[in-house]
Order: C-alpha cells, then sequence, then structure tokens
C-alpha cells in the first residue's frame, strides 16, 4: 500500500477501444478525504476512467489505487474500494435480505446490521425484490449497500440519473451524512453540476478524452476570475479573450483562466466563477469559444 | 471458501424455484395418477408390493434425475449470458470476487449439484410414489409384503453409489456442456446453432473428403463413456435395473458389490479420450472466464 496521502496517482494513463481513445495521457493524483466530481459530456472519458480505475477496463501508462494495480489485484483491490457503476443493474430477481445475506457473503469489510439501519432511514423494506423497486429506490438501497463497506474509496458513475430532485437530494444527503468522514475519497461523476457543486472538494474536467482541469475548488476561486461588466466595456472585455461570456441574473460576465491585467478587471465586479460555467468554458468546441470583434 | 459457498447460495437464490419444481413435477404427476386415477400398475410381478416398491424407486428415482438433467443441460448456454443480459454483471463484477471463482460456482451447480440434488430428491420422492402405490394397490397388507430394512438399505447403499456414478458421468459429458456455454457466452444466441453446425459440418466433410470420422467418434465416446459410468453390463449393483422382479434376490447391496462396481467406473476414466475430456473442458472454463472477465 502507498505510504503517501494520495490514493490514486495516474501517469500517462489511457484507454482505448481498438482505435478510438477513450483517455489520453491522463496525469492526476487523488489526495485521501476528498470529494471529487468528475465532470465531461457524454462520451468524454468518465466512465472509461472509472473502469480504468476498479480494473474493469485495461488502460496503458500508470496508474496506481491504493497502492495496488487495478487490473492484476482487482479483487484485493476492490476490498476497500465500493463502486456503482450504474444503478440500475442490481439484479432483479434478488430480495433486499438476499442481497444483504449476499453481500456479507462476498465481501469482507460489508457491516449488514450498517445495512440494514441505512436502509431504515428508506422506503425500502427486507422483503422487498429488487424488480419491483423505483428507480429512486433501487439507488437508496444500491447506496445503503455500498455505503455499509468500511472502504477507503468510493466511486459512483452517474448515480443519480433519471433521479427526481427529491430522490437526488436523499442521496447526497446519504452519501455525506453516512460515509464522508474526512478520511474517505469518493469520486462521482455527474451531469448536475450545479447540484453538486457545494459537496465537492475537487473537480476533474474531462473533455474529448483529455484532463482539461484538475483542481480543488478552493484553487478554482485563486485561479480563475469572473468579472460581471455593463455594455459599456464589454468590448474591451473581449478583446481581453475570456474563457467565456455568459449572462448572470441579467448581468455580462466574462470568464478568465488567470487574473485580467489590471485595466480589464476595472471594468467590472469580480464574480466567484461557478462550477457549470468553468465547465462550459473549457469543454465547448473551439469555435463557439471564438470571441468576436 | 466462504466467498465460494456465497457464490452457490447466489445460484441456488436466483433459480431455485424453478429447479425444484422440475424435481417435483413427475412426483406430484404419479402421486396425482395414484391417488385420482387409480391407475392399474401394469401386470404381475408390478403388482406384488415389494416388487412395485422397488420399481419405483428405481423408476422415479431416474426419471427425476434425467428430468433434471435434461433441464439442467438445456439451461447451461443461457446461464453463460445471464448476468450479462440484465447488466448486473458489472454489480458482481464490483466486488471483490474473481472471475474464475463466479464461473466455477455456476458451472458446479448447474452441471453437478444440481444433478445430484435431482437424484437425491427423486429418491426421497420415490419412496413416497412407492409407499402411496402399494398402498393404492395393496391396501394396508401389502406394506407387511416389503421387507422395508432391505429395501431402504439395498436403496440407500445403492443411491450413493449413484451419485459416484452421475458425478463420473457429467464428468465425462463435461466437454459437450462447457464448450456449448462458452459458444453462447462469445456469440450469444448464435452460439450453440453454430457450434451444432460446425461440429456437424466437420464431420461430414472429414467423412466425405478424408473418410475420417473423428468427431463423431469422439462425440460417440463421450456419450457412451457417460453412460458406461451409469450403467454397465457388468456393473454388480446396476444390473438388476432390467430386472426390478428379481432385484430382491440382489439385496441387500454388499459393500463389496459397490467398491467393484465404484472401481469399475473409475477406472474407466484412464484412457486418452479422458485426456481430451479434461483439455477441452479445461480451455472450455477458461473462454467462460475470459469472457465474463471482457464483459
Amino acid at each position: 500500500m502507498s505510504e503517501n496521502n494520495n490514493l490514486i496517482e495516474a501517469r500517462g494513463m489511457s484507454v482505448r477501444y481498438g482505435r478510438r481513445t477513450a483517455c489520453d495521457e491522463l496525469n492526476f493524483t487523488v489526495p485521501k478525504g476528498r470529494v471529487v466530481g468528475l465532470l465531461g459530456h457524454n462520451g468524454a472519458g468518465k466512465t472509461s476512467l472509472m473502469k480504468a480505475l476498479v480494473g474493469l477496463m485495461p488502460r496503458t501508462g500508470e496508474l496506481s489505487v491504493m497502492g495496488l494495480d487495478p487490473v492484476r489485484q482487482r479483487a484485493q483491490l476492490l476490498q476497500s474500494l465500493c463502486y456503482i457503476p450504474d444503478v440500475a443493474i442490481l439484479p432483479r430477481w434478488a430480495r433486499v435480505d438476499q442481497l444483504i445475506t449476499l453481500m456479507s457473503g462476498l465481501h469482507p469489510r460489508f457491516s449488514a446490521d450498517r445495512a440494514r439501519a441505512l436502509l431504515k432511514r428508506t422506503s425500502v423494506g427486507p422483503r422487498d425484490k429488487v424488480k419491483t423497486l423505483s428507480k429512486g429506490m433501487v439507488v437508496q438501497l444500491h447506496l445503503a449497500l455500498i455505503a455499509s463497506i468500511d472502504a477507503r474509496l468510493m466511486i459512483l458513475d452517474e448515480p443519480t440519473l433519471g433521479l427526481d430532485i427529491l430522490s437526488r437530494k436523499s442521496f447526497y444527503e446519504m452519501l455525506i451524512d453516512e460515509w464522508c468522514d474526512g478520511e474517505r475519497t469518493v469520486i462521482i461523476s455527474t451531469h448536475q453540476v450545479e447540484e453538486i457543486e457545494t459537496l465537492l472538494s475537487d473537480v476533474m474536467i474531462l473533455n474529448e478524452g483529455k484532463l482539461v482541469l484538475d483542481i480543488s475548488l478552493e484553487d478554482v476561486d485563486n485561479r480563475f476570475v469572473a468579472l460581471s461588466h455593463d455594455a459599456a466595456g464589454a468590448e474591451r472585455i473581449a478583446a481581453a479573450h475570456p474563457l467565456l461570456r455568459y449572462r448572470q441574473q441579467g448581468e455580462a460576465v466574462a470568464l478568465f483562466d488567470g487574473a485580467p491585467s489590471d485595466e480589464v478587471a476595472q471594468l467590472g465586479r469580480r464574480m466567484r466563477p461557478k462550477l457549470v460555467d468553468l465547465f462550459v468554458a473549457l469543454t465547448r468546441a473551439p469555435e463557439l469559444n471564438r470571441t468576436s470583434a | 471458501m466462504n466467498t465460494f459457498k456465497t457464490l452457490l447460495l447466489r445460484e441456488w437464490m436466483q433459480h431455485h424455484k424453478g429447479w425444484l419444481a422440475v424435481m417435483a413435477a413427475p412426483i406430484v404427476l404419479i402421486l396425482g395418477a395414484y391417488v385420482f386415477s387409480r391407475a392399474e400398475v401394469g401386470p404381475p410381478p408390478m403388482n406384488i408390493p415389494s416388487v412395485l416398491m422397488i420399481a419405483s424407486i428405481m423408476a422415479v428415482t431416474f426419471m427425476v434425475f434425467a428430468i433434471t438433467w435434461a433441464v439442467t443441460v438445456m439451461q447451461a448456454p443461457g446461464m453463460a449470458r445471464r448476468d450479462h443480459q440484465d447488466r448486473s454483471v458489472e454489480f458482481w463484477a464490483s466486488l471483490p470476487v474473481s472471475h474464475t471463482a463466479s464461473v466455477g460456482a455456476m458451472v458446479l451447480m448447474q452441471l453437478l449439484l444440481i444433478p445430484l440434488l435431482g437424484l437425491v430428491v427423486g429418491y426421497v420422492g420415490s419412496l413416497l410414489v412407492g409407499v402411496v402405490g402399494v398402498g393404492v394397490t395393496s391396501g394396508l397388507s401389502g406394506f407387511g409384503e416389503v421387507p422395508w430394512s432391505s429395501v431402504l438399505a439395498g436403496s440407500l447403499a445403492t443411491m450413493v453409489y449413484m451419485v459416484l456414478c452421475v458425478a463420473l458421468a457429467m464428468l465425462w459429458l463435461s466437454p459437450v456442456v462447457l464448450v456449448a456455454m462458452a459458444a453462447s457466452a462469445w456469440l450469444k444466441r448464435w452460439g450453440v446453432p453454430a457450434l451444432v453446425a460446425g461440429l456437424a459440418g466437420g464431420h461430414v466433410l472429414l467423412d466425405k473428403f478424408y473418410g475420417v470420422t473423428l468427431i463423431a467418434d469422439t462425440m460417440k465416446g463421450l456419450w457412451v463413456n457417460a453412460l458406461y459410468s451409469i450403467v454397465h453390463q457388468g456393473h454388480p449393483v446396476v444390473a438388476q435395473m432390467n430386472h426390478p422382479a428379481e432385484a430382491l434376490s440382489h439385496w441387500p447391496v454388499t459393500t463389496a458389490q459397490l467398491v467393484e462396481g465404484a472401481g469399475m467406473s473409475l477406472a474407466n476414466l484412464a484412457q486418452p479420450l479422458f485426456a481430451f475430456v479434461l483439455l477441452t473442458a479445461t480451455a472450455a472454463f477458461a473462454a467462460l472466464v475470459l469472457r465474463r472477465r471482457l464483459a
């Protein structure tokens, strides 16, 4: 096991499907105790990256998860890692109590008592069959099972896809209240960027297989500058080549990577950049980022 | 070991209702025929209570076992794709369980443990059928005509022997079933048809152009040896199956007879064809594991 604080270390890591590259030469580290948001458009490489982390996809380059090779040491790795690939994949024939029995026998760090206690907070009963549960209830069940594993790393691949807002809120509450304790790390991919922003400590943004941003949310505020401005300064703001220009609460806003010059900064009022705007700025097609004179 | 036992438990949890229904159906039907139709059991000596009891034990046990075996063998190719079809393979793959153990538990349950359970359930059911049959045909007085200790001791000893025979028979047939499972896993619904077409086409080509009947001879050899493991002219215990009326004279079965019969079945493994069995079954199993790993 690695003795440093990094649970995950990747260097030149790539994932390929034949000639198509899903993840391209990724370099990143993930320390313990972090809640990392993995963002990207459909097909950006999020799922491929997650599958490589849990040893379900071969990759090239270096990748170490908790000091282990995910493919060669997969069974050992999964004793300290829990993974929700897709919430619709619980076996539909099984009852809840059967799943708890099976998890108890298959995972050395699973606690059946904890699972039952977590499920008491939900509307899922022990004798319910998975196929009779709604999508939200399946999510609650799956998370309760996974959260009952005493693991160091949790990887969630779009766990709230298709859920209504109440179910999503319930999911996040269970995740933060019952599992995150400052020592464990969560990597979660989602399209609901605005919803999850307050939960995250770090963000990784993938765009067409490349890691375009890997930063803590604290450093986002330090590195990126959002300037709200009026129409008078629009032309000079545009000439400074911001990453993105958009409207927020009726005001024009420009997003810069790095502090703009004092002359430009004086044209507007500094705001806290939102993650969703950063995401759009970094993953839009280049021609859409071109600023007009 | 706990992990493997849990994987076997998983198989049971998922499929036990179907398996038990298949095993119980013949027993229930025969009991129903006895009770509701009062059907004749046949000409003498079948109307002799002791003969009827032994014949019931043999026939019902064999029937339930044969039906269970047929169902599990036909079900096996589909089992190879079971978790892929509902994508639950991703759930199972997210647990710290090796692909080899997952596939191994499924194969062991499907190809050996459930057929053996069919044998045991068939035996237990056959005792019930026999008792009901004797009661229906001969009344209470019929029960006094059956040498129960001899019948029970002999049939139980034969059952123990049959467990070994069935295990060996399944071993002989394992290449056929495992290759069909691997074909189904890799080629999905086209797997078994492609396999059958390939074997049939290969046999025709080899025979027509080279005069070689290797494929047909191999298949025949596997089935013959599987059958030999259970039924053989020289098996001292099983020979009585052909003549239930004379079975009583062979019971109680001695330990020496059982050991001799078992020895004959085991000695039959010492032939080149069995090496082919082991190699082919191992390769097919590896193909199943690989397919699961790539899922």
